[in-house]
């Protein structure tokens, strides 16, 4: 396929709440296709070229760091791993990802957001005997393929994607969200955090947290990161339905 | 040991974990009550004797002397189904976009994000909601006319009683909620996920699919064949199907009289054909094939109908039955 100089149209939410008078509108950029281009490489080029005032967060361009999420073409999902070739009419549309605060154009405050997260799920080993550890002996042993699951889920990269695609959340602006849950399986699986399942009940145990799961699944879905989500919620409601 | 969660010292309540259980668990139940119920409606394909066989036997006729059955078996059944019904909508309602606020957005977000499951679950929000009406009229016709079910009553029911329409759209509704309901329960509860979980949720939206398609199709059928008995028998109303009674009387009239009846059911069917126009033809073709066993097994009936005073009684009994609409 040569798509080689191709124009690729850009539809771009702009908006800048700091900016008195501003109002949300949809702008048109028009960018030339370089071969194996991806959305951050276009969005830095129109920055660069066309406007120096266009917003939007980036900082690894490797889908590491989860900055670059946003809507493109109805989905949510990392920029920097998006190629343009992807779309053959080469009309891409792009919006800030919804659910999060909006910092300006297609950047929001996912910081903020996971920030409050964690806190929220307490997102720390839990041991009451931490202070006692004796250093001069070794640390217990963990299972490898716990060790595994832990680690599988320690991918995710707090890019937001989950919250956005999830129709529940949206709805009910408390409820917890995918990436909450599993942060919350990623320690419910470890041995050395402590937490009982009453604990955990106390954290997650209502309509704001896992019974407010309506399965609607676009958390699983949409994970850049193929994360999965459908399981561990799915792990999680069990667990929290049988505390007594 | 210690606690280590902030709000430690109020214990959180455990009824939102009951409450979504039940939620699970009345949606199971009526999603498996729903799949038998459908099957069994359907044996009106295989004609009016596998009909009537299947609700006498609902009525456990098998465990009457009399054959009659106790018609109280279903306004118990229906009893039971109502209150878990009515307990599921109770639950199923919390979930709904119950405020414009709730329901704008989640038509924004179907708008922005064109996913599947997202919309099947409003489908399962529209078809809950209507299910609140026409539900609630089926079951409050078994709760008050248990008695007497069969191929002609509920031919009855569905052309001279007008209830059609309500079918049509309760046909629709209970296989689309149902089935998309229990396709979300395993994804909900983690069931059957095996060791792909991925590939496991596949194969069971395909199951989900085929399982739509089998129960619209053999559910549209058994609507448009109660819909040709029940013009046939607009003149009748009110006559009870009499399978081991007219077997009784012999195989031979049955025999004679199949080429009339299904003429008579051609003639029907082309009048439906009509305005119905939902695989009229196919439904003939079917109700003609059906013909066969039908009067194979009512051959069989009448050789092992032995109690024929029983069906005397029954044939006596009929002039009294009215309709019940």
């Amino acid at each position: 396929m040569n798509d080689q100089g191709r124009i690729l149209k850009f539809q771009v939410f702009r908006y800048n709440p700091q900016k008195k008078g501003d109002k949300p509108r949809m702008v048109t950029y028009e960018v030339t296709e370089a071969p194996g281009m991806t959305v951050f490489i276009a969005l830095n080029d129109i920055r660069e070229h066309q406007d120096p005032s266009f917003q939007f967060d980036f900082v690894c361009r490797a889908g590491i760091c989860g900055s670059c999420a946003m809507i493109i073409n109805g989905q949510p999902t990392l920029a920097c791993r998006t190629l343009t070739s992807t779309y053959e009419n080469g009309e891409i549309k792009l919006l800030p990802l919804p659910g999060f605060e909006l910092i300006g154009d297609l950047s929001v405050n996912t910081g903020k957001f996971m920030r409050a997260m964690s806190e929220r799920v307490e997102s720390w080993i839990h041991d009451a005997d931490a202070d006692e550890v004796d250093f001069h002996r070794l640390e217990e042993r963990m299972d490898p393929d716990v060790a595994d699951q832990i680690y599988e889920l320690e991918r995710c990269v707090e890019c937001g994607c989950c919250v956005s695609a999830c129709a529940t959340k949206r709805m009910r602006p408390d409820f917890l969200s995918a990436v909450g849950f599993v942060r919350l399986a990623r320690y419910a699986l470890d041995p050395r955090d402590k937490r009982s399942d009453e604990e955990f009940y106390e954290i997650i145990g209502d309509d704001d947290g896992v019974f407010g799961c309506m399965t609607l699944l676009g958390c699983e879905d949409y994970c850049p990161k193929d994360l999965p989500h459908q399981t561990q919620i799915a792990y999680l409601r069990r667990k929290m339905a049988l505390v007594r | 040991m210690d606690s280590y969660s902030i709000e430690s010292h109020k214990k959180k309540s455990r009824f939102p974990a009951r409450l979504d259980f039940l939620q699970s668990a009345t949606g199971l139940v009526l999603g498996v009550f729903v799949w038998v119920h459908l099957l069994f409606d359907s044996s009106i394909i295989l004609g009016k004797g596998a009909y009537h066989f299947v609700s006498k036997n609902l009525e456990l006729a098998f465990l009457s002397e009399t054959g009659h059955g106790f018609p109280i078996a279903v306004f118990f059944a229906a009893l039971i189904i109502f209150t878990i019904f009515i307990i599921h909508a109770l639950l199923g309602v919390r979930k709904f976009p119950i405020s414009w606020k709730q329901h704008r957005i989640l038509r924004d977000q179907m708008q922005m994000l064109d996913h599947s499951e997202t919309s099947l679950w409003y489908v399962q929000v529209v078809t809950g909601f209507l299910m609140f009406f026409v539900g609630s009229v089926h079951l409050y016709t078994m709760l008050t006319n248990p008695a007497g079910i069969g191929p002609y009553l509920s031919a009855d029911r569905i052309v001279s009683g007008n209830m059609w329409p309500l079918y049509l759209v309760l046909l629709v509704c209970v296989v689309l909620h149902g089935n998309i309901g229990l396709y979300r329960l395993c994804m909900k509860w983690g069931w059957f996920a095996g060791k792909d979980a991925r590939k496991s949720r596949q194969t069971l939206q395909k199951l989900k699919n085929r399982v739509i398609v089998f129960y619209l199709t053999i559910g549209v059928l058994a609507l448009l064949v109660f819909t040709v008995i029940g013009i046939n028998h607009r003149d009748k109303v009110g006559e009870r199907y009499m399978g081991h009674a007219m077997a009784a009387e012999g195989t031979q009239d049955l025999e004679e009289s199949q080429p009339v009846e299904s003429a008579q059911e051609m003639e029907a069917a082309e009048v439906v054909e009509a305005p119905d126009a939902v695989e009229a033809p196919e439904a003939i073709e079917e109700a003609e094939v059906a013909e066969d066993p039908d009067v194979l097994e009512e051959a069989e009936a009448a050789e092992e109908a032995e109690d024929l005073e029983a069906a005397e009684a029954l044939e006596e009994t009929q002039p009294v039955e009215q309709s019940h609409e």
